[in-house]
């Protein structure tokens, strides 16, 4: 008779069942793909504001950005020079009205930056600004722009009619170069430009910018106040931007915990009713096996993806709600497999207590039956979290159980909608899908892992 | 008697495996008559099935023949190409009826599909190939109707029948049973080694009857070969073997022979059967010889030639 | 005979699993569903209405009047007073019937009249031909390729093959086909490239009228068919690479027990060359195994996957209706929504329901526990 003094899952100690895995080397893999997934996800949750949801939900906010910019580290691979997104800050606290400064930045981009932004923070509508832009090219010209107006916090410079004439004028006087600047795209990236042989050429070399912001009420003066320049960039981050300008580096970080969490908590919940039902069918047999193994094939013949979406768009479920709905309704796989050894162990169990004489069920299932079937059940645990995350991207998808956030499914949505396929932005539609692959593959391999421990006809 | 229908020479099997390489069998030779039926005892891993398998090169992927002759009737079969041999041997002159014969039949074809199968392959047609194989069912006592039976139809003693009618249908010149009775009920047993007995009579076939079962061997032997961990330990005649065993080994089976047939372990014989991986060094039934002595630690006993024509490898005997 | 009777029986066991997945739908749906029914019946009595109004003239109370009397007589009819449990039988036998209603955006999928069954029906054929064709030649393909895996068992294609099949049920299908339409619809065409594969859809536009209103009639023009072909060609490379590796694994783990089982060496002893031993002691035994596990498999990733891939190719069937349904309106097309998901249901079912006589004809044991 086994004793169960010591731990023991599948006849080897916990001891034994580390050394075998982390001597495989798929258990290696997993172990490095873990960490990744779980550094990540840490990574995420404390760099990530606590109201990220908000953020990135408010178009607002990624108004300075770069809509549609590919990640920053193409210049490297394409030798072509895209301007990154730059940013001068600078905290103000005067009662005057009036402040000045100066930003220096070297152009050293053959394409030179689309547009500029001034921001104030904060901005209150009450009070508003007048501000001055005299730009010092590497040639030694001087562009001067102005007077704006500014009333909210975030101004864009080059779209306006004032500051297009403004630098038509400049190229005119300068170079008697007749400049046109299509409708509705800024006049920015002419500054940074210059006229040789008759066509336009990028200037490259140091810029100097002149800030001057007057208040146009005297009497309140300026305050305190962050002011900053930005250029915006062709190019931005880790990974880009998408079409509202989202930062796409922080939304793909914040999917890590979000569907590690919930492919998790998926494959606990599924698992749990399927050792509940898979135990109570091998275990009280007669009717009540006969009802729970029909149920069983049932749940595995229902199709639960459609169900999920017309549940999804019923009852406008979010990621978690959808999540306990496809626990609910794919548990059948896992309750046969547990089912099928429970009775195995249960008739075996019941050739030995012929022998020894007889004890209660509960304490089969304590002593033989549960040892046996919780390995197993941490195999099914990890086995079932692809398909959740797989199913749960595809609802996300088609824009349903969603999160205050985009998951990496729903950016992919928007990546469809807003034809980020057609126009081949491939930093937007790449990335999520590949992070669907990584988490999903990364419990696949720890499975693999797994196996041979768990089913020890696997061992070799 | 002139040239023997089978010789084995030497023949070595070597397994490789995780743990190191398995010598499952070590330079074994014996000679087979026609008509003549040859028991090979052992036990569990001393490397019988080993023998059967490597004479019908059906050995698993990991086995290799490190060395030695298997001659059938004047043709060394090792050497053949793989196609050559299946064709002209496997089931022409050499029939199996393999260990495990409740599972040596395919559960998705009818058993007529699976009988017919190496005559039609031959030739034969179809029509009279079941013509055939019912006769075969016929002369091993079961009914015509087995043909279009599922082999989960029937019982075990049936499914065993079968196979044996299935060996006997290619009138073969050799049939090795590789424990034919072991998965079968003592009544149904008793049945099957009368059916063997009456087969090699009437179509005067040559048995390699591979058991560990003395006992069941003495029915059917007319020679005996006692195998203990790959090696050969004794070679005679049915007659002389059993009645005066000369190897310690062989004399420990003896003593074990009034038993059931279960595979029992020779607890008279202390010690177990030793590992293959790392045999112990000289004689390798020393560490459980009553009659042990300092040579047998040290060497190797020769294969020695009795009078009466029997080999033994034993140091007593030098 | 006794054959005929396990089929026979094997049906009507599907046959009551079928409506018991149907009435488990129309229970979950029959809020959702009575509300369909409520906005048709609205919408068929304005119409009454106002068709008798133009014989005979009423002020707007009278007519309003006889509108309500009319809408509680067929809502009496059509059990939507009836409590719920009642009600579920009602949706069951619309379902069952066709009466799926009308569309709210008729205008959003091209198809006239705005019925619903219209719509579902004219999205069959792109679903079945895709769902098939996918299935069935994934099935073969990685089949084939799991049997050679095992035969070689340890070589490197065998390790390629099982890492690739892991693998391979972990890769959303509908990304690959994103992926498939960057690379070889876009970023072949921004190379200049001499072919190139379609965006998206089922056919070229022109052809679509044809293939909405009479798809026999595109079946046999051989333009129309290439035209498939050509828009089916990234679709279908989508489908391979995602469930061939499935396959593979199944096969390959069935296949690797197979080959150790004493029959397969026996058949060996017997003498039978090697092409044999592979297709009657091979894979035959392992067939019911391989559609086993595949089945269990279905409805969670094959069958999503379908889907979705639709709606990424553009390609007419159920999947893309449903996506058009849900994101490609201003508001959830309910009634379609609805019909979308009883058909694939049904679809999925049938599916399931060939599978199930494959396995049962292929494996005795099963005729014989059944029959």
């Amino acid at each position: 008779m086994a004793k169960v003094s010591e731990l023991r899952i599948a006849g080897m100690t916990l001891g034994e069942i580390t050394k075998i895995y982390v001597s495989s080397t798929l258990g290696k893999v997993s172990i490095a793909l873990f960490v990744i997934l779980i550094g990540a996800s840490i990574y995420a949750a404390v760099t990530l504001p606590p109201n990220f949801g908000s953020l990135w939900n408010n178009p607002l906010y990624w108004q300075i950005y770069p809509k549609d910019a590919p990640p920053a580290w193409v210049n490297y691979l394409s030798g072509n020079g895209y301007a990154p997104q730059v940013m001068f800050g600078r905290e103000v606290s005067t009662q005057g009205s009036t402040v000045r400064f100066s930003f220096r930045v070297d152009n050293e981009y053959s394409v030179p930056w689309r547009d500029l932004y001034i921001v104030i923070k904060p901005m209150s509508g009450s009070s508003t600004f007048t501000a001055y832009l005299s730009i010092r090219r590497p040639d030694g010209y001087v562009i001067t722009i102005g007077p704006l107006l500014i009333s909210s916090m975030y101004t864009e410079v080059g779209t306006t009619q004032q500051v297009e004439s403004q630098v038509i004028q400049f190229y005119l006087a300068k170079y008697g170069y007749m400049l046109t600047v299509p409708q509705g795209l800024s006049a920015v990236p002419y500054i940074f430009s210059t006229v040789s042989s008759g066509s336009l050429k990028p200037l490259k070399g140091i810029y100097v910018i002149n800030l001057t912001l007057i208040a146009n009420n005297p009497s309140k003066g300026i305050g305190n106040r962050l002011i900053s320049l930005v250029l915006e960039g062709n190019v931005y981050g880790l990974m880009g931007t998408d079409a509202v300008g989202h930062d796409l580096w922080l939304g793909l970080l914040a999917g890590f915990p979000l569907s590690l969490e919930v492919g998790v908590v998926y494959a606990l919940i599924s698992t749990a009713i399927a050792i509940a039902v898979g135990l109570a069918a091998g275990f009280m047999g007669g009717v009540v096996d006969e009802v729970l193994t029909r149920l069983t094939d049932f749940v595995i013949l229902i199709p639960a993806f459609v169900i999920l979406v017309v549940l999804s768009v019923l009852l406008r479920l979010n990621i978690w709600q959808a999540m306990l709905y496809l626990a609910i309704l794919s548990w059948g796989g896992a309750a046969r497999i547990i089912r099928s050894i429970t009775m195995q162990i249960r008739t075996a169990a019941y050739i030995e207590l012929a022998k020894v004489g007889g004890a209660s069920n509960l304490w089969i299932l304590r002593n033989h039956a549960l040892p046996q079937i919780l390995p197993y059940a941490l195999y099914l645990i990890v086995v079932g979290v692809p398909g959740a995350i797989l199913t749960l991207a595809g609802l996300n998808f088609l824009n349903l159980a969603g999160a205050n956030y985009p998951t990496w499914g729903n950016i992919l949505y928007y990546a469809e909608q807003y034809g980020a396929l057609e126009s081949g932005m491939w930093w937007w539609v790449v990335p999520p899908g590949l992070l669907i692959v990584l988490v999903a593959v990364t419990f696949i391999v720890t499975a693999l892992a797994i196996e041979p421990i768990v089913n020890p006809r696997l061992r070799r | 008697m002139g040239v023997p229908l089978l010789e084995v020479r030497n023949l070595s099997v070597n397994y490789i495996t995780m743990r190191g390489v398995v010598k499952a069998l070590d330079r074994v030779s014996f000679d087979l008559d026609e008509n003549e039926t040859i028991a090979v005892v052992g036990e569990t891993g001393s490397g019988k099935s080993t023998i059967a398998k490597a004479i019908v090169r059906v050995l698993e992927e990991n086995a290799r023949i490190t060395g030695g002759e298997v001659i059938f009737e004047g043709v060394d079969v090792l050497k053949l190409s793989e196609e050559e041999f299946r064709r002209n041997y496997r089931w022409v002159k050499v029939a199996m009826v393999p260990q495990g014969s409740m599972n040596s039949l395919n559960p998705v074809l009818r058993v007529v599909d699976q009988m017919i199968e190496p005559l039609v392959l031959r030739g034969v047609p179809k029509v009279d190939a079941i013509k055939i194989a019912g006769e075969a069912l016929e002369s091993v006592g079961l009914p015509k109707d087995t043909l279009n039976r599922y082999p989960h139809q029937l019982s075990g003693g049936m499914k065993q029948r079968v196979i044996i009618a299935m060996a006997i249908q290619a009138r073969p010149k050799l049939v090795i049973l590789d424990e034919p009775t072991s998965a079968l009920d003592v009544m149904t047993q008793a049945n099957i080694m009368n059916l063997l007995k009456r087969l090699k009579r009437e179509f005067k076939l040559s048995y390699i009857f591979i058991t560990h079962d003395l006992a069941l061997a003495s029915e059917l032997a007319d020679k005996v070969l006692v195998l203990y961990a790959g090696r050969v330990a004794e070679l005679g005649s049915a007659d002389l073997v059993y009645t005066d065993p000369k190897h310690p080994y062989t004399q420990g089976l003896m003593t074990s022979v009034p038993t059931l047939r279960e595979d029992k372990k020779l607890s008279f014989i202390p010690g177990e059967v030793p590992s293959l991986i790392n045999p112990p060094s000289g004689c390798r039934f020393h560490p459980r010889c009553p009659y042990v002595m300092d040579i047998c630690r040290r060497e190797d006993p020769p294969m020695i030639d009795l009078k009466d024509g029997r080999k033994v490898a034993c140091w007593l005997y030098h | 005979m006794s054959m005929l009777r396990g089929i026979a029986l094997r049906i009507i066991n599907l046959t009551v699993i079928l409506l018991v997945v149907l009435i488990v739908i129309a229970a979950v749906l029959s809020g959702p569903a009575s509300q369909v029914l409520k906005d048709t019946i609205q919408r068929e009595t304005s119409e009454m209405v106002t068709t008798i109004m133009l014989h005979h003239p009423m002020t707007p109370a009278q007519a309003e009047q006889l509108k309500q009397t009319i809408i509680k007589q067929l809502e009496n009819a059509y059990g939507l007073n009836k409590p719920v449990y009642i009600r579920v039988f009602y949706v069951l036998f619309n379902i069952l019937s066709f009466n799926w209603g009308f569309s709210y955006y008729p205008d959003a999928y091209g198809v006239p009249s705005g019925s619903v069954v219209s719509i579902i029906m004219s999205a069959l054929p792109g679903t079945i031909i895709l769902d098939t064709l996918g299935i069935l030649l994934s099935a073969l393909i990685g089949i084939e390729l799991g049997l050679r895996a095992a035969l070689k068992y340890g070589s490197l294609y065998d390790r390629a093959i099982t890492y690739y099949g892991a693998v391979d049920s972990g890769i959303p299908q509908w990304w690959v086909g994103i992926l498939m339409i960057l690379v070889f619809a876009v970023y072949l065409r921004l190379i200049h490239s001499p072919i190139v594969f379609p965006y998206g859809g089922i056919v070229d536009p022109q052809y679509y009228n044809v293939w909405l209103y009479d798809t026999a009639k595109a079946f046999i023009n051989p333009k129309i068919l290439a035209s498939l072909l050509y828009h089916m060609v990234l679709p279908m490379l989508t489908v391979f690479i995602v469930n061939i590796g499935g396959w593979a694994y199944f096969a390959r783990s069935v296949v690797l027990n197979i080959i150790r089982e004493d029959y397969v060496t026996f058949a060996r002893v017997k003498g039978l060359p090697q092409g044999q031993i592979v297709s009657r002691y091979i894979m035959r035994p392992a067939m019911p195994a391989i559609l086993t596990s595949i089945f269990i498999s279905i409805p969670f990733i094959i069958f999503g996957g379908f889907l979705l891939t639709e709606a990424v190719f553009q390609w007419w069937g159920l999947g893309y209706v449903l996506n058009i349904a849900i994101v490609g309106v201003p508001t959830p097309d309910m009634p379609v929504i609805l019909a979308d998901t009883y058909m694939s249901t049904l679809l999925y079912i049938v599916l399931v329901f060939i599978l199930e006589i494959l396995i049962y004809y292929i494996d005795p044991r099963i005729r014989e526990s059944q029959g």
